[in-house]
């Protein structure tokens, strides 16, 4: 018996050397996603990606202000082997400069589905010196509509009809206003609260709400006559935007606390039943809309409507100004003690394959070939569209976007994300009525002054100047103090140096123009 | 009230060699390396970074060592930046902001302490006081979203107001920039007044019985007993407070800030604290952000000292 209880003894010791040494040879790679905030990568997609690539990847939360902790681990020299940043970010080049990025242009020969995906993407995402240091996230020409007025439909089957409400027609901003006005008029209370016509999202930064922007046909900079570049202060458009937003605020039809409505609390005022629309990014009201949906009826969910300044063409709005260079950059770190691994890593996401894995899910389990085509299994569509964040959570499916082409499958010309195969009524009414209102954004991204330059602290301090004074000047109580304020800030901006800052862009704008054959 | 330098009797030291008395205190020595070890680690060795304010630094895989010791070297050029800039805006809300925390948060404790020790009936005492000190334990995080919530438009405090009629239209206590130093005021003092109390109450339980039956004997009132043993008693202790508290007037909060502040009011939100986490943590300005934070130092080391030198000037008690 003895003799029996030594062996198994020794043979579960051998058998778990081997195990441990079969272990050991999986290489394991740690990720900074910016993006990921306090997902677990345990999901089935992310347990396939471990097993087909043959990496164990170890997340590393962004643990709050994901900027401020790229600016420590930069600092700290404490990366991990592979690093997600905002692509428009200063900190990228930050990164660059500092050596902290591995040279990807000398490991190409490595990722040749990498150089099959991304073509001349690569090239325009070169740093100065002609190598890439990075690859972008969510690239390629990606017309899909973004920003627009997202209102209730039942709602606006009510106030307008169904005809109208169905129409792909935009409406004029006077015919939007008043179309607020009498639904405020018709429902001044709810359920006996207060309604409110419209909700905003607090202001991001150095911008105005890209809605409004894109009702003017404005860009992330005006560029002026000489192809010079100008904060968008100065284009003769910006102002008809801010009065619009101040008329808004002043007929109490705009949320009065809009300056401190971060996601979660819009997405709580949405789901309210007394909120009739969004200004905003289509997708944003998609959380709100299952609940209302489950709670209130078939109709009540948020659809986008085009709305165009009085007088403007709407096939010159730019409500869907998109990056073909991607939002995101993804580089190896000068950390990462295994670089052919990771850029293996990283071929196989940046692959068909990988990218199907990543946005379509599992083969035979989420999706299949139907007749040649990828076709969704089983009711994995519908269980999104009826709640988006928790499919995405339990299937892995676009939970983690990494290397992600904006592109149709060449193949069968599905769409590179499973959920839009098949568009929903909110996909729908995106596609019908926000059209012709796209532009590539690349041109304009990174363009600010970098590191620690007093150029840098000069734009910040433009950019601090006019964050500051834009909630202020669409909450003003009259049309000629929010003329005074804007009077003030533009003075103030010149005071900071705008002049010398836009030299400055406009120096390396000019560059990339005349490098990208654009015909400004 | 012993760290106070009172007028003490000097005592002096045995004539015994150096060598001696170090030999015969080794234990004490050895009980305070890993003391010393902190402190030279922990607030001295960082000290060396403030060079950065003097340079343009730019982390590289050199290692934090070599980039600063070969950063170029700017001289003021980030201080001349600041001054001729942001400073008075900032320094504008950073003042108002603890001056107003002071005007509050001072004289709560002190009153909540000798409130407090007039209550006879124990359990309430104990429940006050517990009370009072909950805050402190709470995060910001959840202390701003507290404030935030009550103060909404649509929060207790405006159907209050309005339920009073007290005012016809709801107040948008986060879009007035003159009301946020207020707010801030009132939280630092909610969330700090049970905390302070503590050690003004320790100090009256030290007051020696004897005073207040002899106040009694000679026909004090308990108002009188306040004014003339209670606060007389524990004066050095305010003065030592208030020392710390004016020392810290520069640190008026960061998160508190941060997490109650919006664009709408940055430039009545906006302190030292807050600015020098944007540019140098946020926005990767090290070496701007150091300068900033070296200028709060030094600011907040003159006030220390300059209070200290006022405290014993007037009432010859001082922290050192």
């Amino acid at each position: 018996m003895k003799k029996v209880l030594s062996l198994v003894l020794a043979l579960a010791l051998v058998l778990s050397l081997c195990v441990s040494a079969s272990a050991e040879e999986k290489v394991t790679l740690s990720f900074f996603d910016k993006n990921s905030g306090t997902r677990t990568f345990d999901d089935p997609v992310a347990l396939a990606l471990m097993e087909r690539t043959g990496v164990n990847l170890e997340l590393v939360s962004p643990t709050g202000n994901p900027g401020e902790k790229l600016s420590l681990m930069l600092a700290a020299l404490d990366y991990p082997d592979i690093v997600l940043m905002d692509r428009g970010s200063d900190i990228v080049n930050q990164y660059i400069e500092a050596g902290a990025l591995v040279n990807l242009s000398e490991y190409m020969d490595l990722m040749p589905n990498v150089v099959a995906m991304y073509g001349d993407v690569l090239n325009k995402t070169r740093y100065t010196d002609g190598n890439n240091y990075y690859l972008s996230n969510w690239y390629g020409y990606d017309p899909d509509p973004v920003n627009g007025f997202i209102m209730r439909y039942d709602y606006m089957v009510d106030m307008v009809g169904k005809e109208r409400a169905d129409s792909a027609e935009p409406f004029t901003f006077s015919e939007m206003v008043q179309l607020l006005k009498d639904w405020k008029a018709k429902y001044p209370t709810i359920d006996g609260t207060d309604t409110i016509p419209l909700v905003i999202r607090e202001p991001g930064s150095g911008s105005i709400h890209g809605t409004f922007a894109g009702m003017n046909g404005m860009y992330p900079y005006y560029v002026n006559e000489e192809g010079k570049i100008e904060f968008t202060v100065n284009d003769p458009k910006f102002l008809d935007a801010i009065h619009q937003m101040n008329e808004l605020y002043r007929e109490g039809l705009l949320d009065p606390e809009w300056t401190t409505n971060n996601g979660e609390l819009a997405n709580q005022k949405l789901s309210n039943n007394h909120v009739f629309g969004y200004v905003g990014a289509y997708w944003d009201t998609w959380t709100p809309s299952a609940t209302l949906l489950a709670q209130q009826n078939a109709d009540a969910e948020y659809l986008a409507y085009k709305v165009v300044a009085d007088g403007m063409d709407p096939d010159k709005t730019t409500l869907a100004g998109r990056s073909s260079l991607g939002w995101d950059a993804i580089g190896i770190t000068a950390n990462c003690e295994n670089i052919e691994a990771a850029c293996k890593f990283i071929d196989y996401c940046a692959s068909q394959e990988g990218q199907d894995l990543l946005l379509w899910g599992i083969e035979g389990q989420d999706w299949e070939f139907v007749n040649g085509v990828r076709t969704p299994i089983g009711d994995i569509v519908a269980r999104y569209q009826a709640d988006p964040s928790n499919t995405v959570n339990d299937t892995g499916i676009t939970k983690w976007t990494w290397f992600v082409k904006n592109d149709v499958h060449p193949d069968d010309g599905t769409t590179c994300r499973i959920w839009f195969n098949e568009k929903d009524r909110c996909a729908t009414y995106a596609y019908q009525n926000l059209t012709n209102s796209y532009y590539d954004s690349a041109e304009f991204a990174t363009l600010e002054p970098a590191g620690n330059s007093i150029e840098a602290l000069q734009y910040q301090k433009v950019i601090d100047l006019f964050d500051q004074a834009y909630p202020n000047m669409v909450n003003a109580a009259t049309v000629e103090e929010c003329d005074a304020i804007y009077a003030q800030l533009v003075a103030d901006m010149d005071a900071a140096g705008a002049e010398a800052v836009e030299a400055a862009m406009s120096e390396v704008y000019v560059a990339r123009v005349e490098l990208w054959g654009l015909n400004k | 009230m012993t760290a106070l330098n009172h007028k003490a009797p000097v005592i002096k030291p045995h004539k015994v060699p150096l060598k001696r008395r170090l030999w015969d205190q080794r234990y004490l020595f050895l009980l305070m390396i890993p003391a010393l070890v902190w402190v030279i680690l922990i607030c001295y060795a960082p000290m060396s970074g403030l060079y950065m304010a003097f340079t343009n630094y730019r982390p590289s895989r050199n290692g934090y060592f070599f980039d600063l010791l070969n950063a170029p070297f700017v001289g003021f050029q980030w201080f001349e930046y600041f001054f001729q800039n942001d400073f008075k805006m900032i320094m504008r809300n950073t003042m108002f902001t603890s001056l107003l925390t002071l005007l509050f948060s001072f004289p709560a404790p002190i009153m909540l302490a000798v409130f407090l020790n007039e209550v006879k009936n124990i359990k309430v005492k104990k429940f006050v006081q517990t009370a009072s000190y909950l805050p402190y334990f709470i995060s910001w995080v959840i202390a701003s979203n507290i404030f935030m919530t009550f103060l909404a438009g649509n929060g207790v405090i405006n159907d209050l107001l309005m339920g009073l009629g007290l005012i016809d239209q709801r107040i948008l206590f986060f879009q007035n920039g003159n009301m946020f130093w207020w707010i801030i005021a009132i939280a630092n003092t909610w969330k700090g007044i049970g905390y302070n109390a503590i050690i003004y109450l320790s100090t009256i339980s030290g007051i020696e019985q004897q005073l207040y039956e002899a106040a009694e004997v000679d026909g004090a009132n308990r108002v009188q007993q306040i004014f003339h043993i209670t606060l007389p008693s524990i004066l050095p202790t305010i003065c030592v407070l208030l020392i710390l508290a004016i020392g810290g007037l520069l640190n008026t909060g960061f998160e508190q800030h941060l997490l109650m502040g919006n664009n709408a009011i940055l430039n009545y939100s906006d302190v030292l604290d807050t600015y020098s986490y944007r540019y140098g943590l946020q926005k990767g300005m090290y070496s701007y952000g150091t300068a900033v934070g070296l200028f709060k130092s030094v600011v907040s080391f003159i006030l220390v000292m300059s209070a200290n030198k006022i405290t014993a000037k007037l009432n010859g008690s001082a922290l050192f």
